[in-house]
Formats: structure tokens, sequence, C-alpha cells
């Protein structure tokens, strides 16, 4: 054990280095194996929203302007530059945030690497997220903000408005998060007043006049105990061990006056958590938080069994290790494959352009960007009643079923994968009613198929 | 320990041996998980590895579940016949319970006649008397109370040892074994509130059996979490199926499985540990009694081992109370008759538990003779890859006896079509069209169907309702009815 602590010291002492240099190597792995498969370099759905709102740049979306700038000049695959960098810039703003506030070096070192290897941060910064956005332009701007100078303060001020124009949830978490912190951890003057209303005003004209979303309109599967823990299957996750050490951080520090504060941001958090599961990077941060304080305390005490400590170090530490080298794992085989590009650029490249498309909701907006079509589920606001005829499509039993709903939404062409392949059965709904002579197979590639329907004519 | 109780201890261990297999052997059979168990073994003798990709079970299927307990009877079924070994060595290592039983209770009571007590109402208990059951629990059981005992015993090195050898062990036998970390926080929960302080290296212990426990249930089920996320908790159980598996007793039921003078006497110790004495010593004991009982009535663990845990914690707590009792018959006029209200007392806890112990163990859900020869001829009348429908609980007996895929058995684990599977297997049973039954034979490909006894009891009638001869042939009719399936829907 004091071999280790020995490390940590020198590895704490140089921690800006060995921070980027843990972010590059976690972030760097699942790029690799994607480059190997063939596979697109952005995993997550939201990606493709994101990029999809890029390429569709107007007055009412300027928040994407650096992105469609970054969409012309850069060739596809560079894209993830980005990501990488937010990365590397929100940590070593976070650690110099951490520093001014005067948290022990190697308690900020702990949450940084926490956080870096949590599944939540390894998904947000490998893809274009708004989590990733919000932090970053977060911690940007409160480092901005704590500046002496007058000019960076006032440059400061922008990192935060322009948050306020992702939508209304981001913009109702940041008045909430900028309270608590400059009321935990800074003095609530008059200049905060001033910031505060700024945003305020900002998210009102985001709201009303340019009629911001008030929640990101990606589909969201809201299952709040599976999202939460990385083990149980959800999208990213935290680990179970992390949250476990965060419990011992919340008992530890329990009545002290310097943390007591940051207790705040944890029903905030998890509240925001469960409205919007994509607010897990917020909760996964403050659990972080806790975690490492749960973990100096455990390990800076003297232990009666001393041999018995080196097995819990050793099992901690693998314990997270093991979720993010299986998270890392699960994540190399979601996204869009070599197959979907394939056959979605076959489309862009051999179908009219008003071509409608039905797929999976789940792939809507990955369809969407590679074929450059529009797609079914996408085409009305309200996504409820997307996914309500969406699922009429699968189930339907006859083709006359089907024809009503196509006919009011003119799909031309259904998008079939090997993915949607073992959700729906094959002997009725969509699948079954494909063999029918009102459909016919166009392309196909590895599993990856496009199907026209003829009805429409 | 000293020698008189060290010859009692033997004769208890002994008696209660005996006893177990006798009646484990003059029973026949095993129970219907058993089977599921047995090929388990036999694949790890013949390959080495347990069968985790089993090509019979569901018609194909993989699982995942904890190999420590089949390791050791393939072990032992190296030197002996395997099915003497798996009637064998769970009722040796369920006759363990009454040694450990002895050293616990002697940890937390003085008196030295008062731990035989304890060992003698856990050799006895009934729901322990499942002689000829098979199952991982016959090994968890001994292993989580040695835990315990360790743990009391935490400050003397040599247990530091044996505890996280134990505690390694019974986490490779079974997932239960979070009851006992339950059962610690609970300890926790109930030392704070006491204003006990918990002394630095039970702290230490226990945060270290939860990372281990964390640790090794990731490695193993990390597939099955993620692919049944939450659910994993229910074991994929039908919904049709989960009140059996998860039963609500009623108070007279619990009374007969952990005994009347037991049961009461339990529950009477744990008032008075709790609310009058407050003596952190029995605080574990309860705070396994609490954590078992509230999952089970949670329905988040079966209740066989609720009750397995809660009678052998009750038992323990019976130490204390006899000590109690005896230090009151010492200040009274008749002090002198302590010997015979001794023996009065063993008198009593053996009328009272021994006949619903051998009725348990007489009353066992076991196939009868007649069932187990059938199955063996499927195994050599029955082409290979041929599919077999039958009885839920007869699943494993087609696996085990017969050596043909099954369509359902009670290994749900990782299964994806588990309702419609179960609803299916209902309705070949229960269809009077033999266009629906036939649907369902060619979508699992059944070539064979059973009709056992049991199933007649379970579904009232004498048979299936649909059998012509022109499209089933019967192939076997001794006592049960097997079928050959001759007509599908194109026919």
């Amino acid at each position: 054990m004091e071999i280790i602590e020995k490390y940590l010291e020198t590895v704490v002492k140089k921690q800006k280095f060995w921070l980027i240099l843990i972010t590059l190597a976690i972030l760097i792995i699942p790029l690799f194996t994607s480059l190997i498969l063939g596979k697109s370099l952005f995993s997550d759905p939201e990606s493709y929203y994101h990029l999809n709102e890029a390429k569709n740049f107007n007055w009412r979306n300027l928040e994407y302007f650096p992105l469609t700038l970054a969409l012309k000049l850069l060739p596809f695959n560079f894209l993830i530059i980005i990501p990488l960098v937010l990365a590397c810039l929100s940590i070593l703003l976070l650690r110099q945030l951490f520093e001014e506030n005067k948290l022990p070096p190697e308690m900020s070192f702990l949450f940084l690497v926490f956080t870096i290897i949590s599944p939540t941060f390894i998904l947000s910064f490998s893809n274009f997220t708004q989590s990733s956005y919000f932090i970053f332009l977060l911690v940007f701007g409160l480092y901005l903000l704590s500046r002496n100078r007058i000019t960076l303060r006032i440059i400061g001020i922008l990192p935060l408005l322009i948050i306020t124009f992702l939508n209304g949830f981001s913009s109702v978490l940041l008045i909430l998060i900028l309270t608590i912190y400059f009321w935990a951890f800074k003095r609530l003057n008059k200049q905060l007043i001033y910031l505060l209303t700024l945003i305020f005003l900002s998210f009102i004209f985001n709201m009303v006049f340019l009629r911001k979303d008030f929640f990101m309109t990606t589909l969201t599967n809201n299952q709040h105990l599976t999202n939460l823990i990385a083990a149980l299957g959800g999208t990213s996750g935290i680990s179970f061990l992390v949250i476990l050490l965060a419990l011992v951080g919340l008992v530890v520090t329990w009545r002290k006056s310097y943390f007591y504060k940051s207790y705040l941001f944890l029903p905030l958090f998890a509240v925001a958590y469960f409205y919007n599961n994509r607010a897990i990077f917020l909760l996964s941060l403050i659990i972080n938080f806790f975690a490492s304080i749960g973990f100096l305390k455990i390990f800076q005490r003297p232990w009666i069994l001393k041999e018995i400590k080196k097995y819990t170090f050793l099992l901690i530490i693998l314990g997270l290790l093991f979720t993010t080298i299986s998270y890392l794992d699960r994540s190399s085989s979601s996204g869009p494959l070599a197959g979907d590009k394939e056959v979605l650029t076959w489309i862009k490249d051999n179908t009219l352009s008003d071509a409608i498309i039905f797929s999976d909701p789940v792939d809507s907006q990955p369809v969407k960007f590679f074929s450059d079509r529009p797609v079914f589920y996408l085409i009305y606001k309200d996504r409820s009643y997307s996914e309500r005829l969406s699922e009429e499509i699968f189930s339907a039993t006859y083709i006359s079923d089907y024809q009503k709903i196509a006919s009011d939404s003119r799909i031309s062409l259904f998008y079939i994968t090997p993915r949607l392949r073992e959700k729906l059965p094959s002997e009725q709904g969509l699948l079954f009613l494909l063999r029918s002579e009102t459909f016919k197979l166009v392309h196909s590639s590895n599993g990856f198929e496009v199907w026209a329907y003829n009805g429409n004519n | 320990m000293d020698s008189k109780s060290k010859k009692w201890l033997v004769g208890i261990f002994l008696g209660v041996l005996l006893l177990r297999l006798i009646l484990a052997f003059s029973n026949g059979g095993f129970t219907y998980e058993s089977y599921f168990h047995l090929r388990q073994v036999e694949s790890i003798k013949e390959t080495g590895f347990p069968n985790y990709d089993d090509e019979l079970s569901f018609g194909g299927r993989h699982y995942r579940f904890l190999p420590l307990f089949h390791y050791l009877i393939a072990f032992f079924s190296l030197f002996l016949p395997l099915e003497f070994a798996a009637k064998f060595i769970p009722n040796i290592l369920i006759s363990f319970l009454t040694v450990i039983a002895y050293l616990i209770a002697g940890k937390i009571t003085r008196d030295k006649h008062a731990p035989l007590f304890s060992a003698f109402i856990v050799g006895l208990l009934p729901i322990l008397f499942k002689t000829n059951s098979f199952t991982p629990e016959t090994l968890f059981l001994p292993l989580i109370f040695l835990c315990i005992y360790s743990f009391l015993n935490i400050d003397r090195s040599k247990f530091q040892f044996i505890y996280v050898i134990s505690f390694l062990l019974v986490s490779l036998v079974s997932s239960a074994t979070f009851l006992l970390i339950i059962g610690f926080v609970i300890y926790l929960v109930l030392s704070f509130l006491e204003g006990k302080k918990t002394p630095n290296s039970e702290l230490e212990l226990i945060l270290f059996s939860l990372v281990f426990f964390i640790w090794t249930q990731h490695l193993f089920f990390k597939n099955l979490l993620l692919e049944q996320g939450v659910r994993f908790i229910w074991q994929n159980i039908p919904v049709q199926i989960i009140q059996q598996y998860f039963p609500k007793l009623s108070l007279l039921q619990v009374i007969l499985l952990v005994s009347i003078i037991p049961f009461l006497i339990g529950v009477y110790v744990v008032y008075r540990s709790l609310f009058k004495l407050k003596t952190t010593k029995s605080f574990l004991l309860i705070s396994l009694v609490v954590s078992t009982s509230t999952l089970a009535w949670l329905r988040l663990i079966k209740i066989e081992l609720s009750l397995a845990f809660f009678g052998i914690s009750l038992a323990l707590l019976f130490a204390s109370f006899y000590e109690e009792i005896v230090q009151f018959i010492q200040r009274t006029k008749i002090s002198h008759l302590q010997r015979k209200i001794s023996v009065f007392v063993v008198i009593i806890l053996f009328l009272s538990m021994i006949f619903p112990a051998v009725n348990t163990s007489i009353s066992q859900d076991i196939p009868s003779l007649t069932d187990l020869l059938a199955f063996q001829w499927l195994k050599e009348n029955v082409p290979e890859n041929s599919t077999v429908a039958a009885l839920l609980e007869e699943g494993h007996l087609i696996t085990y006896y017969g050596q043909k895929k099954n369509i359902i058995d009670d290994q749900f684990g990782l299964v994806e079509d588990i309702e419609s599977r179960f609803s299916d297997l209902g309705d070949i049973f229960t269809t009077t069209f033999h266009t629906h039954a036939v649907g369902l034979f060619d979508k699992y490909e059944i070539n064979y169907i059973v009709f056992s006894e049991r199933a007649e009891e379970n579904f009232l009638f004498p048979n299936f309702q649909y059998i012509t001869p022109e499209c089933y042939e019967r192939v076997y009719d001794e006592g049960l009815k097997i079928y050959k399936v001759k007509c599908g829907l194109g026919s």
C-alpha cells in the first residue's frame, strides 16, 4: 500500500499531464475499434441529431454554427477531434476550478479519474452530445467568471448564454447550478444577480421567440434504474462500486461545513435525471465527487486488518476498471455499422430526394444523416404520435392496415437491419408483410436491406 | 468444548445424518429441480466445465450460474457413483450445520449445554429436511453460517482467514450471499440506533465482503445483468407462476416449517434482545432474520431459503433463552430439578420437531419411479435431436434421463420468450383444438409429447384433448403416456 501511495503522490503532483493522458487513452480506444470494424466513429444516435441540426443550420439554431462550419471544412471522421478537445479542456478547467476552490489535490485528481473512466463521460465525450457541450460551456464560463480581469469576466458570460440556446431544460439547470455554486463557494452579489437575470432573459427569448423545445427531442428511454447503473445495460450509466463509494462519501462528509453545501447539487441533479435520463452526466459528476471522498476516507485511515485493506483496494480498482472495459466492449458493438453506412449511402445515391424512409425509430437520426432523406419517425413534431404509428406499422397484420398509414405518410422505402430483424417477429407484422408483392427488395448488403413500397403508385 | 459436550455434539451430528440418509435413500429419486444440477455435475465430470451452452434445455440456450457446488460434487463423484454422491454429500453438508450452530451458539451464551440445544434444533428443523434435494443451498447454508461464526470471532487472526476463505467460497456457490450483506447493513443500522460502536475490524470486513461480492457477481453475471437489467432479480420467472415461486405463507405454515417451539422462543428472544437487553451479540443473527424475512415478504428471495435462515437463526437464539431459563431456575427452589427440566426440554423439542421433519422429507416433490422409467425410455427409443414436450417440472427429466431437447424447464434466466413459451405449454396440455396444438408443435419443432399422472392432477384431464390415431402414435403407456407427433400444419 505504501508503494501505491507513493505512486499516487507522484501522479498527483503532475496531474494535468496524467489526466490528459488518461482521457485520451480512454476515449481513443473505442475510436480505434470503430475504425478497425469500419463503423461510424459516432456510436450515439444523439450525435446524428446534432449533425442533422448542423446540416440544416438556420437562424433558429444559431448554436450549431461551429458544428456547421466544422461539417463543411473537415472530413467526416475528423469531426471526432471536436469532442476529444472538449473533453481535455473540460477536464483541465474542472481541475483548475477545484484548485481555486482549495479542494485537496488528491481528491480533485481522484474525482477527475473516476469521471474520466465512467461510461457517462466516455459516451458524452466520444460523441456530439448536449451534456459534453453543456459541461464545457459551464466550466469555461465559470473559469472566466472567476478571473480577476473584468474583460475576461465579461467574456465569461458568453458561454453561459450559449447554454440557454440549447433548450429550456439546460437553461433552468444552468440558473440553479449557478445559484448553488455561487452561494456555496463564492458570494452571492449584485453581479451574479445581473448574470442570472441576463440568462433568464435569454431563456425567455429562446422559448418565446425562437420557440426552442424544453427538452431535446431525441429518443430518450427514461428507465431510471437501468440507465443509472452501468451493469444493468443502460446506454451509459455509473459503476455500482462508484455509487457505493459515494454513499460512504456522503456518510463521512455529513455535517462537515466545507462539503455540506455540495449536497444541494445531489437533489438538483437527481431531479434533473428523473425528468430526463440524458442528464445522467451531471448526476454522475456529483456521485463521482462523493465517491472520491469516500475512497480517500476508506484508504487514508489506518486499517486493523491490513491484508484485507490490500484486497479491498485491489477489488475496488479492478471493479472500476471492469465497468469501464465492459462499457468500452459494449460500445464497440453499438451505433451505425459498416453495413448501415454502405446501404444508407446507396439510398442517398440511388433514390429520389423526397423518398420517405421508414426505419427503426432508434435509428432514425443516423438514417437521416447518412441517407440525406426524410425519415418517417422524424416527420411529425409529436413524437408520441410517430411512435404510435411506427408501432402500428411494425405490428400490421394485413396489407390494408398498413396502406392506411402509408397513404397518409407517403413512405416509399423500408430500411431493415439485422438488429430490427432480431427485435420483430418474422411470422407476423412488418417482416411477414414484406414477403408480399406490394414490397420489393431493391438493395441489400450483409443483412441490411432496402425495401420499396409499390402501393403508393 | 469439554469432552462430554463433544460427545453429545458428535452424537447429534451422527443421529441427524443417519436419519437424513435413511429418509433420502428410502424416498427414491431426487426433487425435480435436482436433475438440472445432476446434469451440470455430469458435464463437469466429462468435460471439466459446466454446461453453460446447453443444447437440450429449451431446445438450445445459454445460461449462467455459480458452479462451485457442482465442482465439489463432481470431485466426489470421481470416487462414488454420481447419484449416491448427490444424496450423500448434501446430507453430510446440511448435517454439519449442527456443528456450526453449536459453535455460533457458544459465542452468544456462556452456558455449556445451551449450544447443544441449538445444534439439536438445527438438526431437526423441518424446513431443512428436504433430504432428496440436490441443490447448491445444501453447501450454501453451512458456508454462510461458517462466515457468521468467523465474523463473530474476527478479533482472532485465524478466523479472519477462515472468514475470507468461506466468504470467497460462498460467493461462488450462490448469489443468495447478498442476504448476509444485507444482514450486515441491518446490523450496522441496529448498532447505530442503539448507540453501540461497531469495531473497525468488523467495518473493514463488511466493506471487503460487499466489494468482493459485487465483483464476483458482476464477473459471472455480466451478460445476464446487461440483457435483463433489473428483471434479473426475479430470474425471468414467468408472471403466471411467480406466485408459485414466491408464495405468501400463512403464519401457521411458517410455524410448521420452523417448528413451534423454536418459533415462539425465537420471537421472544428477538424481542428481548432488541428492546430489553440490547445485546450486540445477537444483533447479527437478528439482522439476518430481519433481512431474510423482509426480502421474502418483498418477494425478492424464495420463501424456502428465507425460512431456512429464519429457522436456523431462531434455533441459535434459543441458546440465549435456555441460558436465561437455567439461570432463573438456579435462583429458585427447584434448582435441583434443572437436569430433569433439560431432559424434558429435549423430549418436548424432539417430539415437536421429528414428525414435521420426517413429514417434510416424505412429502417432497419427487417424480415417481414409473415416471423415471418413462423418461429413461426416451433415451434409447427416441431419435437424437428430438424435442419432447412435458410439464415444466419434468423438463430436467427429459434432458437428464432422456437426453432429448425440452421446450421448457425451471431455468428461466436469459430465455427471451419465456412468457409465451409458458403459456404455449399450458395450451399444449389444455387445448381442445388439434390445429392449435399442431401449430405449437411446428413452432417448437416438437416430436413427442408426454402426459404424466402429475399432468392429470394439474389439469384434471385424463389425457391430451386432441389425440387422434392418425396424428399421434402412442409409443409408451406404462403409467405415463408418450405420443409421437405425426402431423404438421402442412399435412
